[in-house]
């Protein structure tokens, strides 16, 4: 029973966290459009440095859907 | 113009981006050398891109990725005169070229997008054929984006000069992995992106080319990321923070760091210095030296990627953007050293360090 408080208490704390935020009207988001403020702003590079650093650490993945490919150089 | 945080529209535009990258790995000193050639990898990367919208709610993006390598690479460890680990390494004959391709295709709704990807990768040595699903959905009045996904890659390994060395002749290996994530508009300056990963890998995960490297059969990874963007108006200047910790059931446990400054000169460039710091401890099966005495089924590990160490990246790039192409250049400087992680390192001589040069070209049309 306990596990099944904690699910809705982190959705809750998240719904606080979000209703927080600051109301962003649609006019006012020049800035948060920018290239440089995209999270990759630059995708051919972000899977450079991916294949790069996942062939010569023992960490990797995060946030996207894997490919495939050993590549462990 | 995109929108901001994660949110995924349709292209407006056709782009092709195409990319040429070079690094070399330093040369191990010649005294930490007992045999083979201690000229390490010469790596190429050859890069293509083209997104493109189909139809009214589709896109289609190919990426092919072509990498050759040439030099040696570390086989195993053994003691010196003074008991301390000296590398044998591989002739510096090693020739291998590694061609991938992804074929995706993303239909985009008004709130909402998903992606099916499928990729193809081929070595001589080693194949891989994966299936991926990602997803995304923006509410909160477009201020929040829930992101998952979902892929499956199947691999093969067939190791050159197998009967001549007695390596495995052929195996294979799964990874299933997922993740869920949420990017959320904190401000009119500023952008919060969380996610969660799971992969787990299934089969034959040890390095078939090392003297004597015996690892699990199963690999759980897990990676808690944060990326936060965050502009500042009167600098005209964009900071990124990002970090990721990662953690798996062989014992790795890393963070990562990494802080980018993105400033505008004028209208048509951009200069970005960047940081990264990464730190990660040994595996539980890891050992300084092979210990050839060992039963065969008993995991054990001498690769330098196993051990504790953390890692240092400088780099610089430069953004020229005119309307309807732009060019990146940059440098970034790696070094890896025991001094460099969190907690007491292993002293290996088989420690990295590369400059990485690349070049990008974007169009749009």
């Amino acid at each position: 029973m306990r596990a099944c408080w904690q699910p809705a208490a982190a959705a809750a704390a998240l719904a606080w966290a979000l209703s927080a935020c600051a109301a962003v009207a649609p006019w006012e988001r020049g800035t948060l459009a920018r290239p440089e403020m995209q999270l990759h702003p630059n995708a051919l590079q972000a899977d450079l440095y991916d294949q790069v650093y996942s062939s010569k650490e023992a960490s990797r993945g995060g946030a996207k859907a894997a490919g495939a490919g050993c590549g462990c150089n | 113009m995109a929108l901001p945080a994660f949110a995924d529209p349709q292209p407006v535009e056709t782009s092709v981006s195409v990319g040429v990258s070079n690094y070399q790995e330093r040369d191990v000193p010649g005294h930490l050398v007992v045999g083979g050639d201690n000229r390490r990898y010469d790596i190429d990367i050859w890069q293509f891109r083209l997104l493109t919208p189909a139809g009214r709610a589709w896109s289609i993006g190919v990426d092919l990725s072509r990498e050759t390598m040439s030099g040696a690479s570390p086989w195993g460890t053994v003691p010196d005169a003074d008991g301390e680990a000296a590398l044998i390494m591989s002739g510096a004959t090693i020739d291998d070229t590694r061609t991938e391709v992804n074929v995706s295709a993303t239909r985009h709704g008004e709130h909402a997008s998903s992606t099916l990807t499928v990729s193809q990768s081929r070595e001589d040595d080693y194949d891989a054929v994966a299936v991926a699903w990602s997803g995304k959905w923006t509410g909160n009045r477009d201020l929040t984006t829930v992101s998952a996904g979902l892929s499956y890659s199947g691999d093969t390994v067939a190791p050159t000069d197998a009967a001549q060395f007695g390596r495995v002749l052929r195996a294979e290996r799964r990874s299933r992995s997922g993740f869920v994530g949420v990017a959320q508009v904190l401000d009119r300056w500023s952008v919060l992106h969380a996610a969660l990963g799971l992969t787990g890998h299934a089969g034959y995960l040890s390095d078939p080319y090392k003297l004597r490297d015996v690892r699990p059969d199963r690999r759980r990874e897990r990676t808690l990321e944060a990326r936060y963007r965050r502009f500042l108006d009167p600098l005209d200047a964009a900071a990124h923070l990002d970090y990721r910790y990662y953690a798996d059931d062989w014992g790795v446990e890393s963070h990562t760091l990494h802080a980018a400054w993105h400033q505008t000169v004028n209208r048509a460039l951009r200069l970005v210095p960047n940081l990264r710091y990464y730190s990660q401890s040994e595996a539980d099966f890891f050992a300084a030296l092979d210990d050839f005495g060992r039963a065969l089924d008993e995991p054990q590990s001498a690769d330098f990627r196993l051990s504790t160490y953390g890692a240092l990246t400088l780099g610089l790039q430069a953004v020229v953007r005119q309307p309807g192409w732009s060019v990146t250049l940059s440098a970034d400087r790696y070094r890896a050293s025991e001094r460099y992680a969190l907690e007491a390192g292993t002293e290996h001589p088989a420690r990295l360090a590369f400059t990485l040069v690349s070049v990008m070209l974007d169009l749009t049309f």
